[in-house]
């Protein structure tokens, strides 16, 4: 299992998994571990010759046994596709694999919170370019959901109100909407901290995706396709991006959290990437040099 | 929300399982006598 590091100066945690310095790397296409397994070709992770979607532990897992999980989800065997290239329908049954993941390893003793992510692209650090998700079962709450969920609890005592509830409402104006339908908003945040960066979230105060209506399935299915095939026209090239889906941690608790989905293309234009340098890492001040309400309308124009 | 597949889980030859999730099948209707 992993070795957890405490930090005492942050006060968070650092896992140590030497053993993903082995992880498969860049594979050519005919090895791809997340395609099915072609009659005569070697065996994939998915030995069947076809699949709809499937989920597997990760074979160089940051979290396994008592410790939590690591997992992969494949969203489909064409290999040469993404998740905004999916039909409606299909990220209708990707929104249920998520849901039942999110279930089950929240029931896992250990696990105190399960978080489904996406990292997209070469540019991120993706190893497999195959289209798949990952999902981490922690043994902690990570320290980004922590503060989060602390500032939630803290505007709920302060006001009764729902924080998040009320960044929808200040949305009103639709300057900074990208997206939307009575059921979800897309927008860049004022607080955006990457130039195209986008939240995603219901707008009715939803925790996780277990609390989700069918409609609101259909509505979050919809708008992420929309999203994505946004951002894939924006430079006209695939844009990488971190998906990040923030549900609330497993079991009863964290009710004023509302659930939402945080995207972070690392593009500040077609050619030119946002690195975390000196002020992000070393002083954990973000510098932005685009208004969200610009790219908010650059995302807004784009017709899909 | 209704469940829209079905879900199968088999071992890995490491330990490690595997989940296939699946469209369900529809059911026909079957015409009574």
């Amino acid at each position: 299992v992993s070795e957890l590091r405490w930090h005492p100066l942050l006060e968070q945690w650092v896992t140590v998994a030497p053993w993903r310095q082995d992880r498969t790397y860049h594979p050519p296409a005919e090895h791809c571990p997340l395609c099915p397994t072609r009659p005569g070709m070697p065996e994939t992770e998915i030995p069947e010759p076809d699949y709809h979607i499937a989920v597997f532990e990760n074979r160089f897992p940051s979290y396994t046994g008592d410790q939590g999980r690591a997992e992969v989800v494949c969203y489909t065997p064409v290999h040469d596709s993404s998740l905004g290239e999916q039909s409606v329908e299909h990220i209708r049954d990707l929104i249920e694999v998520w849901r039942d993941r999110t279930a089950e390893l929240g029931r896992l003793p250990s696990v105190r919170y399960v978080y489904v992510f996406e990292n997209r692209g070469e540019e991120i650090g993706v190893t497999l370019s195959h289209p798949h998700g990952q999902i981490y079962a922690y043994p902690f709450v990570p320290p980004v959901l922590e503060r989060e969920l602390a500032s939630e609890a803290k505007h709920m005592r302060k006001t009764g109100r729902c924080l998040y509830c009320d960044i929808i409402a200040g949305e009103q104006d639709g300057v900074r909407t990208v997206l939307r339908d009575d059921r979800w908003i897309a927008f860049v945040p004022p607080f955006a901290r990457w130039p195209y960066e986008v939240h995603l979230a219901p707008t009715n105060h939803r925790g996780g995706l277990a609390d989700l209506e069918e409609s609101e399935d259909e509505s979050f299915a919809r708008n992420l396709k929309g999203l994505l095939q946004k951002y894939d026209r924006l430079f006209d090239k695939p844009l990488p991006y971190v998906m990040a889906m923030h549900q609330k941690p497993p079991g009863r608790g964290a009710k004023h959290h509302h659930f939402h989905v945080e995207f972070y293309p690392p593009n500040r234009t077609k050619d030119k990437l946002k690195y975390l340098a000196g002020s992000e890492l070393g002083a954990g001040a973000f510098i932005l040099d685009a208004r969200a309400e610009d790219t908010a309308a650059e995302l807004r124009a784009i017709q899909v | 929300v209704p469940s829209r597949l079905r879900k199968r889980v088999v071992k890995k030859p490491d330990g490690r399982y595997l989940i296939y999730y699946e469209k369900k099948k529809k059911k026909r209707k079957t015409n009574k006598a």
